[in-house]
């Protein structure tokens, strides 16, 4: 018992220094010091109710209790998908936004620019299944962490990655970059680092073609079929000419961001898709429940822009 | 030797004849003070029956005796048809609560107190559920209702039944005051919107069916938050603005003015963004004592800190562990007994505090979670009317719930 007791002494020692040495991106998440109360503000360690010695089995409700619509704990609110206070014009580091109410670039679950989403990550426990997990792009699978939340994807406890995304996701390591964007980004079009495509391939695995010719190349269909390929370059020359800058240029107004590479702004899941949910509308052609994650007759499967606007921005057909 | 002395009996009964006037009076006096002693609590029971009739309330409240209640409130109902409720404020006759929702089509609602019925529902006009988001309320001892909202950024302003009126765009300027100083005054009848979304304020001149767009107003570092009225009049607003949070005190004007066109008050700020001594990180509700201290609800420090009345910061309390810590504190209300209550939204609870002496007093908390009667899922305001009836707003358990002492 002496033995079990010194153990558990240990382990929670252990796990405390851990968490202070993890790298927070702000905000109360993370930073902690050996003496802190943060701790209690979302755990019992004895009379939990949820997973993780959480004080709640719902995970959503806590994270949305400060990141909600309200704004009473955070500017960062996800549920209309905005940062709620316009950032400081003398700093041009760290925060990603211009102006008051700017749009986030996840998105977000029930309203994107003020209009009701069209799709969403289920992120309330709801479903264990994503599309393409595995090998066969088409169809479902289960996740091997369990259910979907908040926490699948970010780490409250502070990470070294962009806006806390976990270190593992789905047990999968991930490394996303924060990039400085300059004076003069807004949230819209504003470059992130690499590896952001990893945070989705997590769970969408199948998705994830980095090589050349994935979206022509017969040795795809072993694959489960063609696909675009994601993680290069915007730029592209062929038969049908060459691509603009989708994040500078782009058409009719519209844009869609880059992730920051270093040499050369990449194109990631997240240019064409909203990680929390979007408010694009989809018909005709673009409205087809056939398509894998297309679930129903408004579905937008997360995408950024009306219609196939996303395809538009880039090729310009 | 003979005596001549008076028989016993004889002396018994002169004794007696000597006193029994006196006694008699004695008596008459005695019963004349047990009327007379009934008569006032006849009359007492019959006032308090009286008062009861045009007042319906518990005996504590109908008291004006000064009790201190130092024991835990007990639960009574709850008001539901309301979707994530944040918010909540009570008319000056008790007889209306309004209740900000951040679910579905985030309305806020006119309940009626004694039976939950709904009896209105209202928006900022002109915005879609989308592009509003009411959180706290307060009303003005004429009965006029004002909600923040997180995503406008501004301070709406409505009659009692939901009627808009005006919005406080920034700490020193209206709607109707911008649109005044726009036209060179405000012609009577003249209707006005206000929509950040849209980036424009519009009006409509009496009479006229078309309305007229005008430029952007300004409204740098306005993000109000927590809102009090106090008994007095002054408005206490928590404005979060990123990094450069504090708290603003409006003169008792800006609530007794009959319209806000001339919107230019004195008003006053204190505390910063931070964690150290006066400073808050998303203080989500200000209040004032008997005494005139300041109190700031911070949130994210998990703290209440205290101005003295100058709004000279001295120290914060409520924080750490143990008894009468918070976790993440939220709505708060002072009633007239100096009794703080603050909702502690993860904790679960109502931690109430006496605030009559120079430090403050954990005095108790009540309700755990659940979603039982009592039970708390994110509670995220607490609001009296008199010194008894408390409502407390339930978020994740979509209801109002009413404690009574």
């Amino acid at each position: 018992m002496k033995k079990f007791l010194i153990v558990l002494a240990v382990a929670l020692v252990s796990a405390l220094t851990l968490t202070t040495m993890a790298s927070a991106n702000g905000g109360p998440h993370g930073g902690f010091t050996p003496t802190t109360d943060a701790c209690a503000g979302c755990h019992r360690t004895h009379t939990a109710t949820g997973p993780n010695l959480l004080i709640l089995n719902s995970t959503y409700a806590l994270c949305t209790t400060c990141h909600g619509t309200t704004g009473t704990g955070a500017d960062s609110n996800v549920i209309d998908g905005v940062w709620l206070e316009g950032r400081n014009p003398t700093d041009t580091t760290g925060d990603a936004n211009t102006l008051i109410n700017a749009p986030l670039l996840a998105g977000g679950f029930n309203f994107y620019k003020g209009v009701a989403t069209t799709s969403n990550h289920a992120v309330q426990e709801t479903t264990a299944a994503a599309w393409g997990n595995g090998v066969n792009r088409g169809l479902t699978a289960n996740l091997a962490g369990g259910n979907m939340n908040c926490a699948s994807c970010h780490d409250p406890h502070g990470s070294p990655n962009y806006r806390i995304i976990n270190a593992f996701v789905n047990g999968v390591a991930v490394n996303v970059a924060q990039v400085d964007e300059g004076a003069t980004k807004s949230y819209d079009t504003e470059q992130w680092g690499a590896g952001q495509s990893a945070v989705c391939a997590a769970c969408h695995s199948s998705y994830h073609q980095t090589t050349a010719g994935s979206g022509s190349a017969l040795a795809m269909v072993a694959t489960g079929g063609y696909t675009h390929r994601v993680d290069m370059s915007y730029s592209y020359t062929g038969p049908g000419g060459t691509n603009v800058n989708p994040e500078i240029v782009g058409f009719g107004g519209l844009k869609l961001p880059l992730a920051q590479t270093g040499t050369a702004n990449a194109v990631v899941c997240q240019t064409c898709h909203l990680p929390h949910g979007s408010s694009a509308v989809m018909t005709g052609h673009a409205n087809s429940g056939a398509l894998p994650g297309n679930t129903s007759a408004t579905d937008s499967a997360l995408l950024r822009l009306t219609n196939r606007a996303t395809c538009e921005v880039c090729h310009q057909k | 030797m003979t005596t001549n002395s008076i028989p016993e009996s004889e002396d018994i009964a002169l004794e007696h004849s000597v006193e029994e006037p006196e006694k008699e009076e004695k008596r008459r006096r005695r019963l004349l003070l047990l009327l007379l002693l009934l008569l006032f609590l006849s009359c007492f029971c019959a006032v308090l029956f009286l008062r009861y009739l045009f007042k319906p309330a518990p005996l504590p409240e109908l008291m004006s005796l000064p009790v201190e209640i130092n024991y835990p409130p007990h639960y009574l109902y709850s008001v539901y048809g309301v979707n994530l409720p944040v918010g909540a404020a009570v008319s000056p006759d008790g007889k209306k609560l309004y209740v900000a929702e951040t679910g579905g089509d985030r309305l806020i609602k006119i309940i009626e107190a004694d039976s939950g019925r709904l009896l209105k529902e209202f928006m900022p006009p002109n915005t879609s559920p989308g592009e509003r988001s009411p959180v706290y309320l307060a009303v003005d001892a004429s009965g006029r209702v004002y909600v923040t909202d997180r995503l406008q950024h501004a301070i709406f302003i409505y009659t009692g039944d939901g009627e808009y009126l005006d919005t406080i765009i920034a700490p020193n300027l209206t709607l109707s005051a911008y649109i005044s100083s726009q036209l060179g005054g405000l012609p009577q009848g003249t209707k006005y919107l206000y929509n950040i979304f849209q980036e424009g304020a519009w009006y409509q001149p009496a009479g006229a069916t078309d309305w007229v767009s005008l430029p952007v107003p300004k409204h740098d570092g306005w993000s109000p938050l927590g809102l009090t009225i106090t008994a007095d009049g002054r408005m206490l607003v928590t404005n979060v603005v990123s990094e450069k949070s504090s708290i603003i005190e409006f003169p008792a004007s800006v609530t007794s003015t009959e319209n806000w066109t001339d919107f230019s008050p004195t008003f006053t700020t204190f505390g910063s963004y931070g964690e150290g001594d006066g400073q808050f990180l998303y203080p989500n509700d200000a209040l004032v004592d008997s005494r005139g201290r300041y109190y700031s609800i911070d949130g994210n420090n998990a703290r209440i800190s205290v101005w003295d009345a100058t709004q000279k910061f001295q120290y914060f309390f409520g924080s750490g562990t143990g008894e009468g810590a918070v976790s993440l504190p939220r709505g708060a209300y002072l009633d007239d007994r100096n009794r703080l209550f603050i909702v502690d939204a993860v904790g679960q609870n109502v931690k109430v505090y006496g605030v009559s002496g120079d430090q403050p007093e954990f005095l108790y908390a009540f309700g755990d979670l659940g979603v039982d009667d009592g039970q708390f899922n994110y509670p995220n305001d607490v609001v009296l009317f008199g010194t008894n009836i408390i409502y407390i707003v339930d978020r994740e358990n979509n209801r109002v719930q009413v404690w009574s002492y």
